[in-house]
């Protein structure tokens, strides 16, 4: 589904990823770790289109599409679908108008009718459901005056509500108390099927205790240093990133000379 | 009630736009309600003109009695493409205990010139609203002057404008707190594409006596393009001393955040921007109670913006 081919990019002269390699088929959960500044967001953002970040070599293919051509809306149609690490607030849009506009602008990019307002809301309400929001909710503005807690959700329930093909969740767990995590990604997990999937951008491994992934990828200075199955999660938390970032630091220290 | 045309009135004034308009207008309405009297339904007052180069000057007479309550929704609209200027008078007297909303829409075409004076003189208790809604015409000149003669006044204005092309519009706001106890509130958006301009001038007075007043006025402004500007001018007079005054201006333009947050929705740039610009509008839209007008302000302002959006939801 997703091909990142040695993907350099960077912002304004610094340079931020530095050759990242990554396949995620239909069905599957990648989770992507690292310590803080390894280019695990700047990843996320390049892939779902911001376009302060630059890139300067590589590419990255979507079900044959180079999704560096395409416009961040594009990608969004295509089912690209980025949760974000701060999601922004926008007063004066209520949720529901938000999620109205966003599905009936993805509808009609891809030739599909719009959903009559009664489908809408009755998808809404199930969603709502699955993810124990409460009632009111919809009203509220988006995003405006939410917790960190309230904000993650609103991600998940867009998620929920555009069914993309290709899910990134950057940080989700970050501010979120245990009973939030565990709401999340119970949703999370049942928006899960074999057409769609995942890629979990996290510091901790404590949410896939929830979310369980069937890779792992270690993310440091710009380069995935080590990928394996669930077990190199559980490695890291016992024995933090020092031992591989090291070794890997090395390896290139003697490349360069 | 009580339903007429042109009658005449006396208005004490030295202004120049205002003597025009007397000693020519031979146009205009005169409504009375009765009081004790609630009005359901918004009464509706269309100046339509269809001549070529048109001159008008209209002049109208709203008097509410004690504990009455009336809407009114008004458009000033020029249906010929030929050059305009229309000379809009309207005096308002509040009584006691009177609630009035005036909605004013003005969606003038590209030749047309509109002056529009309102002049509101409120006794004790009374509340005026008036909504100024500007969507076009080439110069449009709001002037509102509230008059508090006594306590427990409250005038509250908002307004919308949304400009493209060399259009410009001008509001002009004057409350004079001559009385205790009273409260005004102003807010103005303006949006301005092209080549557009706006210009906001609010002054609020407060006389000697007049204690305890709450005065608020906010003027935000949207500039979407680089040849658009507002000029944005507060002004506050007091001559008593346990008031509360305040001001803000802003002039700014859309958050790239937001529009990166929408666009990975799927929501195309135009159609990002004319939401983010819908719900900057949004809070001086909002404050409108016919629900009429927040429909056609919704469906003119996604017109203005070139999008097929349905903001109503």
């Amino acid at each position: 589904m997703l091909k990142v081919k040695n993907l350099k990019a960077g912002i304004e002269d610094s340079q931020i990823l530095k050759g990242i390699n990554l396949e995620v088929n239909a069905g599957e959960v990648h989770a992507i770790m690292g310590p803080n500044g390894s280019g695990k967001s700047t990843l996320a953002s390049v892939i779902a289109g911001k376009e302060e970040y630059e890139v300067v070599e590589g590419n990255i293919d979507f079900e044959g599409d180079d999704l560096l051509e395409l416009s961040p809306e594009e990608r969004a149609q295509k089912g690209v679908f980025l949760s974000f690490q701060y999601p922004v607030e926008i007063p004066g849009i209520s949720v529901s108008n938000f999620i109205k506009t966003s599905i009936s602008e993805q509808r009609k990019a891809t030739g599909m009718k719009p959903m009559t307002t009664k489908d809408l809301l009755k998808m809404m309400r199930d969603k709502m459901e699955l993810l124990n929001i409460k009632n009111g909710y919809l009203s509220r503005n988006m995003n405006e005056g939410f917790s960190g807690g309230e904000k993650k959700r609103n991600e998940i329930f867009q998620m929920a509500m555009l069914e993309p093909k290709l899910s990134i969740l950057d940080e989700t767990d970050s501010g979120l108390d245990i009973d939030a995590l565990r709401i999340v990604a119970n949703g999370v997990n049942k928006l899960k099927n074999k057409n769609n999937a995942t890629i979990v951008i996290t510091h901790y491994q404590r949410l896939l205790d929830y979310i369980v992934p069937d890779f792992v990828h270690v993310l440091h200075n710009g380069r995935i240093i080590k990928s394996g199955g669930k077990k190199l999660a559980l490695e890291l938390e016992e024995k933090g990133y020092d031992w591989i970032t090291k070794e890997a630091d090395n390896k290139w220290d003697k490349l360069k000379i | 009630m009580s339903i007429s045309g042109f009658s005449e009135f006396e208005s004490n004034t030295n202004d120049s736009i205002l003597n025009l308009n007397k000693s020519l207008s031979q146009n205009g309405f005169t409504i009375s309600i009765d009081k004790n009297t609630v009005v359901e339904s918004p009464i509706e007052i269309l100046f339509i003109s269809t001549t070529e180069t048109n001159f008008s000057q209209y002049r109208n007479l709203i008097s509410i009695a004690e504990n009455a309550e009336v809407k009114f929704v008004e458009r000033i609209q020029n249906l010929n493409n030929s050059s305009s200027f229309v000379n809009n008078f309207t005096r308002i007297n509040c009584d006691k205990n009177t609630k009035i909303e005036y909605n004013k829409i003005q969606n003038n075409t590209s030749e047309s010139q509109l002056i529009d004076t309102v002049n509101v003189y409120q006794e004790q208790d009374s509340t005026c609203d008036i909504n100024t809604l500007i969507f076009g015409g080439s110069f449009t000149r709001n002037n509102l002057n509230f008059e508090q003669n006594g306590f427990n006044c409250e005038s509250n204005m908002n307004g919308v404008s949304v400009l493209d092309n060399n259009q410009l519009a001008d509001n002009h706001t004057f409350v004079d707190h001559k009385s205790a106890n009273c409260r005004s509130n102003e807010m103005y958006k303006g949006i301005y594409l092209d080549n557009s301009k706006g210009v906001f001038n609010g002054k609020i007075m407060v006389r000697p006596d007049a204690q305890k007043i709450d005065a608020f006025q906010s003027n935000n402004n949207l500039l979407l393009s680089e040849n658009s500007s507002i000029d944005s001018k507060p002004q506050l007079e007091i001559y008593a001393d346990d008031v509360k005054c305040s001001h803000g201006c802003t002039i700014g333009q859309l958050d790239d955040d937001a529009l990166f947050y929408m666009r990975s929705r799927g929501i195309g740039i135009e159609e990002a921007k004319a939401v983010l610009t819908y719900a900057f509008a949004s809070e001086a839209i909002e404050n409108i109670s016919v629900d009429q007008v927040k429909l056609l302000s919704k469906k003119l302002l996604a017109q203005k913006l070139n999008v097929e959006l349905d903001f109503s939801v």
